[in-house]
């Protein structure tokens, strides 16, 4: 599916990682790849609890789990998720890259996997194929 | 942020295929200007290739473990932007049949031809070109993080070191595992994995070790940190 022009609906992207420095890092790259996009807002929050709160108020339609978060992890959470909205894209970001790790958030409804430390070229990357599974656009055209 | 090496300027290539065929595969790819890492097994390969940037992963039909198909559907369903192909026997048809069908970029045929191999470079260079733009624009941005989380760093490592000395194992767990996720985004990869080793040993009730080889990493980090101050690393990026 070819995305669409950006919209002015509102749209929130929801990042969840208890690492303050990675989850900053995160909220920074999304902003900068969206920057001059309308009606766009990163709510971050630092367990899986408030994760789940947080999905729950502001129906993000763009998640990032940390795997491994304090209360409840990252596929805990993307399990809660999936019983309450199945369209939500969710990544899951972790620091380890084991195909076991990868396999099972997939099966589990994931729509991708990234390994930290985070690079511009892996984030661009989901969020493309966000764009393309969602069919919205999201990155303005300078970081295209 | 440590300095940033050199980018090759060849295509950097992550092959998966089993020992027999890497002898060949690694002279023809250094005929065609590449450098190239080798793994043997179908999990490696992903586990490689959504940890670290490659040009291109080569990935061997016959791999043990997973498969190559499986692994190609993995990464992309994972979201990898790597070109991937398949390294199919010229002499099994049914082979090459299966691989055209799957998730991979494209399909060579081994040995290895130039002709079928320079395109392929090709593409994964260009490929690079467009990353590289994007990752150049992105570097300020990276740069004023990474100032401001060496900055904070040393307050990290004091807070570390009253922990373990203290025998706050909750407390030490819980920056260990802060620094684990944030070290690797701003240039110290090998903090991450030290971190990682830790964690494993307080998992395990090792907390006697544990603790030894964060005070270890602490003193490390801290003679990096100066070395980076006197080389002038801090002014530079």
């Amino acid at each position: 599916m070819e995305p669409s022009a950006p919209t002015d609906r509102p749209f929130t992207i929801l990042v969840a990682d208890d690492a303050g420095e990675s989850r900053q890092l995160l909220a920074r790259l999304l902003q900068r790849f969206t920057r001059g996009r309308m009606f766009l807002s990163i709510v971050e929050v630092r367990d899986g609890a408030q994760a789940l709160s947080a999905f729950r108020a502001y129906s993000p339609r763009l998640v990032f789990l940390d795997l491994d978060m304090p209360e409840m992890d990252g596929l805990s959470v993307l399990r809660e998720i999936r019983t309450l909205d199945d369209r939500a894209f969710i990544v899951i970001v972790s620091g380890v890259s084991s195909a076991k790790n990868v396999n099972e958030a997939l099966a589990l409804g994931a729509g991708a996997f990234v390994v930290k430390p985070y690079s511009a070229r892996r984030i661009i990357g989901v969020v493309q194929k966000y764009e393309k599974h969602c069919g919205q656009a999201l990155l303005t055209h300078d970081e295209e | 942020m440590s300095k940033r090496p050199a980018i090759p300027l060849g295509a950097c290539v992550l092959v998966a295929a089993g020992r027999a065929l890497q002898g060949d595969l690694e002279r023809a790819l250094a005929a065609a200007g590449a450098s190239c890492q080798f793994v043997d097994a179908a999990e490696l390969a992903v586990e490689r290739a959504m940890s670290e940037d490659f040009d291109l992963l080569l990935l061997a039909a016959s791999l043990p473990g997973i498969g190559a198909a499986a692994a190609a559907e993995i990464l992309r369903r994972a979201g990898s932007t790597c070109l991937t192909v398949a390294l199919v026997d010229t002499a099994d048809r049914a082979e090459s049949r299966a691989h055209a069908s799957s998730d991979f970029d494209a399909m060579l045929r081994v040995p290895l031809e130039d002709e079928g191999l320079q395109p392929v470079i090709a593409r994964a260079l260009a490929q690079r070109s467009r990353n590289a733009a994007v990752g150049t624009k992105l570097e300020d941005e990276f740069a004023d993080l990474a100032r401001q989380f060496r900055a904070d760093l040393p307050v990290t490592l004091d807070a570390l070191c009253s922990a373990a000395a203290d025998g706050h194992i909750a407390t030490l767990a819980s920056l260990v595992h802060r620094l684990k996720g944030s070290a690797g985004s701003y240039g110290f990869p090998h903090v991450t994995e030290e971190c990682a080793r830790i964690e494993k040993q307080l998992s395990r009730g090792l907390e006697y070790a544990a603790v030894s080889a964060c005070l270890s990493m602490v003193q490390s980090i801290r003679e990096e940190l100066q070395a980076m101050a006197n080389d002038g690393t801090e002014r530079t990026d």
